[in-house]
């Protein structure tokens, strides 16, 4: 099956180490694009090394929370790499709490990861050094939480509600440069993440998020597929745009 | 901690219509009030508890039994 080429494209994807952030991964690599993975969890993001399909990867182990550090980390690797042509925004961080029960730091450190870090990295890749004369592409994953309300996701909506807003200023900012800024909104997908909040919610209330997916939970590869066609030159007018992956969610 | 302390600090984290308990009161948990009860047993006690943990819980006194009851004074 012919699928969109990535070939001589380099792609760094933060939350490599699992879920969807590592399926893109391998899909990028299966594609012909050669990687860097960003994650926290050293083992982790070997386990994800271990699964590309051989290229020139490498890992980068980063805590994004710590947004200061980010900009002298990343700038020793990517000179070693020269041009970046994708960027996968893909870490994110979850927390299911009602209003009564949420914090500042909450607030704080949802948004430094979901949305501030993201958007760092996104002005760093920008720069003339790293931003190919051919143009790149950048992706935020998002979520349909970012369209649709959510009792107990007050914080977690907010992230990718400025996820969504942030890109189409972003998309337009970028246009001169010839570089996309897209968004991708998935509805719950299987992963470790959402496992574990799913461990911290009455049985029923999982079987009612369940009904609302005509076509049941997606799989990280779902939204891998929609990354590669947005990194891919297929995909070269669509910009400022969010693609909306979600089974059937956001019909109702 | 003090129990006194303790009904004070539930009420108000768990925002229940009735704003005096004491170890006999019922509790009746919504969704929404676990995810709340989840985030007061972290933050007050350092418990990390699951839904599935709490499912059972329909009193104060079950609740305190559930955090330890040497945790009270």
């Amino acid at each position: 099956m012919k699928t969109f080429s990535l070939e001589n494209k380099n792609v760094l994807i933060t939350g490599a180490s699992s879920g969807i952030g590592a399926a893109c991964s391998i899909l990028c690599s299966v594609s012909g694009a050669n990687v860097i993975l960003i994650g926290r969890n050293q083992e982790r993001l070997d386990q994800t090394l271990k699964n590309l399909k051989p290229g020139n990867h490498t890992k980068l182990p980063v805590d994004l929370l710590n947004v200061e550090g980010i900009e002298k980390t990343l700038e020793e690797t990517l000179k070693k790499y020269g041009k970046i042509h994708g960027f996968i925004h893909s870490a994110g961080l979850d927390i299911s709490r009602p209003l009564n029960s949420l914090r500042h730091i909450d607030y704080q450190t949802i948004f430094d990861t979901n949305v501030i870090c993201g958007f760092e990295i996104a002005r760093i890749l920008s720069k003339r050094q790293f931003s190919p004369i051919d143009g790149a592409s950048y992706i935020f994953i998002a979520s349909v939480m970012g369209l649709a309300g959510v009792p107990a996701k007050i914080a977690y909506s907010a992230s990718k509600g400025a996820l969504l807003a942030g890109c189409r200023s972003m998309a337009l900012e970028l246009a001169a440069k010839k570089i996309r800024v897209n968004c991708i909104s998935p509805a719950i997908v299987r992963t470790e993440l959402v496992n574990k909040l799913f461990n911290d919610l009455p049985e029923e209330a999982v079987e009612k998020i369940k009904s609302m997916h005509p076509l049941g939970f997606g799989t990280p590869d779902d939204i891998a597929n929609g990354c590669v066609y947005l990194l891919s030159d297929e995909a070269k007018w669509i910009t400022g745009s969010n693609l909306v992956i979600d089974g059937g969610y956001s019909c109702q | 901690m003090r129990k006194e302390e303790f009904y004070l600090k539930l009420v108000d984290g768990l925002d229940l219509d009735d704003k005096e308990i004491n170890e006999n009161s019922a509790l009746h948990l919504t969704s929404l009030m676990h995810l709340s009860l989840i985030s007061f047993l972290d933050e007050n006690f350092g418990i990390r508890a699951k839904a599935i943990d709490l499912k059972d819980i329909d009193s104060v006194a079950k609740l305190m039994s559930f955090i330890g009851k040497e945790k009270f004074e």
